[in-house]
């Protein structure tokens, strides 16, 4: 048995207790309850101390300074409270169940610390779905596990402020289901993940990029940008984008669909519509020519089985990046259906992915946001609900969660939540997610950048976890402004004295 | 309580507090100020014990159950000795009570003499010797020979009695500045020994307290004394009184818990009637 921690106190809950500590207790401190002839896991939730010279009856700094010297001396001045959630019986937790006693322990009875021994059977289970994500935020011997399989069946939602670690954890995630040969793909609208070094041969970095022949026309009016209440100019593309039109490669296809829309004018009563249209069109061909491209063959094919796919959304506009994302994951969910349909004998054609597949969206605020509906909401709501059934997991990844589609959130059965100061998005949190309890939430303020809570079903457990840092991510952070700055100015420095030099005729300073 | 009582302080609190603030009283801080001495004591290293005692009941139809009890505990919050004694009587009067409560303390005061530099105990030694048993008297004082009685309020008016003082004479040595420091030592009537009485303020702007030392009191010995009462003071009183007060107090709900180890939970309290 470990050391003694301290002594319940107070009323007794089963699922909630109150300890007298002999030390103070850290947030995230996993303890040992030993009762009806059980061992059981509890976790402080909340942690305190007072003392009773410097209590809240101080009435000014005299008061205060006078007090903390007779409360030095007093052994017995001060008192260190942990408030502990029950978790369950220890011998069920090392087997994955997460069972409540049905009694409340007795007042008196004694706390210990968890050993490492029983908290690495909970909290770092063998098996190969299982993999190592970090260590225990107060016990950095333990290590702390995820379950892979719970991930790519019931989603995770990757929610924390600015620069606290979600890339971080997504490149993890990512390094570990490389090397257990997973399929993975992320879209990066941030260029974050283009540098992520995992080798050669287990990354497969793409530019995103758009085929407009597969597009619908409304699809295609918003990747050149046609207005959505420009309903004539909407009228011409959707005659000028025939099934003649989309049979065209490469720069043939511009010409075909400008002579196409040129040919709608021709109409007396479109003529503007379409030559705004054309002007668009030719817009749209030079300023997006190495996003829009007619040539490219199907943009799933691109897509590696076994590899960390990484399509880099960066050169694309917030409208643009959400028609291919919503493209991919329509296409993905397909072919999922299809691989499950053939694994059943029904489908004829081969499937491109035939494993299952994890899908990460970063800035999922903007593309799976609250109040607006977009195409990447609706197919990420399909495979949020449907992707469980056909091998298609979903990782959404947000600094903003308060703006994230409620219904979607809900559904994303395991959370990894770091630092988190507003209100709002706290309580966004929580009403989508019950495996985090408001005392959980409460501590979110507290965490520091790489700490997070992981709950839900990825862990057996609710889970204070220091993420490992992945040293193969060159970038990500902020940019150094000042050194950069200043190395430039070292650079020109050089430069000018060097140019200079050369107009000083040999000889001219003597030494 | 009636509204009529708020309302009718509203209209008579000029009068009323003018019976206290009447033309002697600026005369009366005049001489209180005229016996104040300056003097910011210097914190003396010392080991100071607390005295306190506590007691309280419950009525329950034709019988009370009493608790007393008293402690001595130094400012670092150790327990030099406790006392204490809890019965079901037919009858518990509060006079009975408090008498055996201060001889109780007077027990501990001798258990706990030699064990701490300086020994404090609540409450006023004539205050207690006048609500005491008479054979309880003599018991105390001799008890209680090498301590100090330190009173936070006094009723008392030796000084200012003549002078046709309305309140306790701690009410205008309070007034009269607001700087650390002690009123000349006054003798008591105290038949019992020799009983000085002396009020102090341990640092500025703090509340004063009053203190009787059983002994012949120099200015020098006053000093002395307030030097080591300023070490572990907080807002200007001994901080070993306050860690007593809060080792022995007796609440209502600790009545109510002896109650229930006494089985009497179901018998019909005092109170039941009134549903409190």
């Amino acid at each position: 048995m470990s050391e003694e921690l301290g002594i319940l106190i107070g009323v007794t809950k089963p699922d909630q207790v109150t300890f007298e500590s002999k030390r103070p207790v850290s947030i995230g401190e996993y303890v040992i309850l030993n009762y009806g002839g059980d061992k059981v896991l509890g976790l402080v939730e909340r942690s305190s101390i007072s003392s009773d010279a410097l209590g809240n009856s101080i009435r000014n700094y005299e008061e205060a300074f006078e007090s903390k010297q007779v409360a030095i001396e007093n052994r017995r001045d001060k008192s260190y409270k942990g408030h502990v959630r029950i978790l369950g019986y220890v011998a069920e937790l090392k087997k994955c169940k997460a069972i409540l006693p049905a009694l409340p322990p007795e007042p008196g009875t004694e706390v210990y610390e968890a050993s490492v021994k029983d908290l690495a059977a909970i909290f770092a289970p063998s098996g190969q779905q299982w993999v190592m994500i970090g260590t225990l935020l107060r016990n950095t011997a333990v290590g702390a596990r995820v379950d892979v399989n719970k991930v790519v069946s019931r989603h995770l939602a990757v929610l924390a402020m600015t620069g606290m670690g979600k890339s971080n954890l997504v490149s993890l995630l990512a390094k570990e289901i490389s090397r257990i040969s997973g399929t993975m793909v992320i879209f990066d609208y941030h260029d974050d993940y283009s540098t992520l070094d995992m080798g050669s041969n287990n990354i497969n970095l793409l530019d995103g990029r758009i085929n407009p022949r597969l597009l619908s026309p409304d699809k295609l009016a918003e990747v050149i940008e046609i207005q959505e209440n420009a309903s004539n100019q909407m009228h011409v593309l959707r005659l000028a984008f025939t099934e003649e039109v989309k049979q065209r490669k490469g720069e043939d296809f511009w010409d075909a669909l400008i002579n196409a829309a040129s040919e709608v004018g021709a109409d007396k009563s479109y003529r503007e519509a379409a030559a705004k249209v054309v002007d668009k069109i030719d817009d749209a061909r030079r300023k997006f020519h190495t996003i829009l491209d007619p040539s490219m063959t199907d943009p799933l094919a691109l897509l590696k089985n076994y590899k960390i796919n990484v399509i880099n959304l960066v050169e694309l506009t917030e409208r643009q990046a959400n028609i291919a994302v919503s493209f991919y994951l329509e296409e993905l969910l397909n072919d999922r259906k299809k691989a499950t349909r053939q694994k059943k004998g029904a489908a004829k054609s081969q499937p491109r992915f035939p494993a299952p597949v994890l899908v990460a969206i970063e800035e999922a605020h903007v593309f799976i946001p609250k109040d607006e509906d977009t195409d990447t909401k609706y197919f990420a709501s399909k495979v949020a609900r449907e992707g469980r059934k056909f091998g298609l997991g979903l990782v959404i990844v947000s600094q903003r969660p308060r703006g994230i589609d409620a219904n979607i959130l809900s559904q994303m059965g395991s959370l990894a939540v770091m630092r988190m100061i507003q209100q709002d998005d706290q309580m966004h949190v929580s009403a989508a997610s019950e495996a985090l309890s408001r005392d959980l939430i409460d501590q979110l303020t507290s965490l520091n950048p790489g700490e997070a809570i992981f709950a839900g079903q990825w862990v057996n457990l609710p889970t204070f976890v220091k993420v490992e840092e992945v040293k193969e991510r060159k970038i990500g952070g902020d940019q150094k402004a000042v050194e950069q700055w200043s190395q430039l100015a070292a650079l020109k420095q050089q430069v000018a004295k060097e140019s200079s030099e050369s107009y000083i005729p040999s000889g001219y300073i003597q030494d | 309580m009636l509204k009529e009582v708020f309302l009718g302080a509203l209209r008579n609190k000029d009068i009323k507090i003018s019976k206290i603030k009447d033309s002697n009283f600026h005369k009366i801080l005049v001489e209180a100020s005229s016996r104040w001495i300056s003097y910011e004591p210097v914190p003396e290293i010392c080991e100071s014990a607390g005295i306190d005692s506590s007691w309280n009941r419950r009525a329950f139809q034709g019988l009370q159950l009493y608790v007393i009890d008293a402690v001595a505990v130094t400012s670092t919050n150790m327990v030099l000795a406790i006392e204490w004694e809890e019965d079901i009587a037919g009858s518990a009067r509060s006079e009975l009570l408090e008498s055996r409560a201060m001889v109780m303390e007077a027990s501990v005061a001798q258990k706990a003499a030699g064990k701490a530099d300086s020994i404090c105990v609540d409450g006023s030694l004539v205050s207690r010797l006048t609500k005491s048993r008479p054979e309880a008297a003599s018991e105390i004082v001799k008890k209680c020979s090498s301590c100090i009685f330190i009173s936070k309020t006094s009723e008392s008016r030796l000084q200012f009695g003549q002078m046709g003082s309305k309140a306790g004479d701690i009410y205008y040595y309070g007034h009269t500045c607001k700087e650390a420091g002690f009123s000349v030592p006054v003798e008591t009537q105290f038949c019992h020994a020799p009983l000085f009485e002396v009020y102090a303020r341990l640092r500025d702007h703090t509340p004063v307290i009053r203190i009787e030392i059983m002994s012949n009191a120099s200015e020098q010995e006053v000093k002395s004394t307030l030097n080591k009462l300023r070490y572990h003071s907080v807002a200007g009183y001994p901080y070993c009184l306050k860690l007593a007060h809060n080792t022995c107090k007796i609440t209502n709900e600790d009545i109510d818990r002896l109650a229930s180890i006494y089985g009497l939970q179901n018998e019909q309290g005092a109170r039941d009637a009134l549903n409190e």
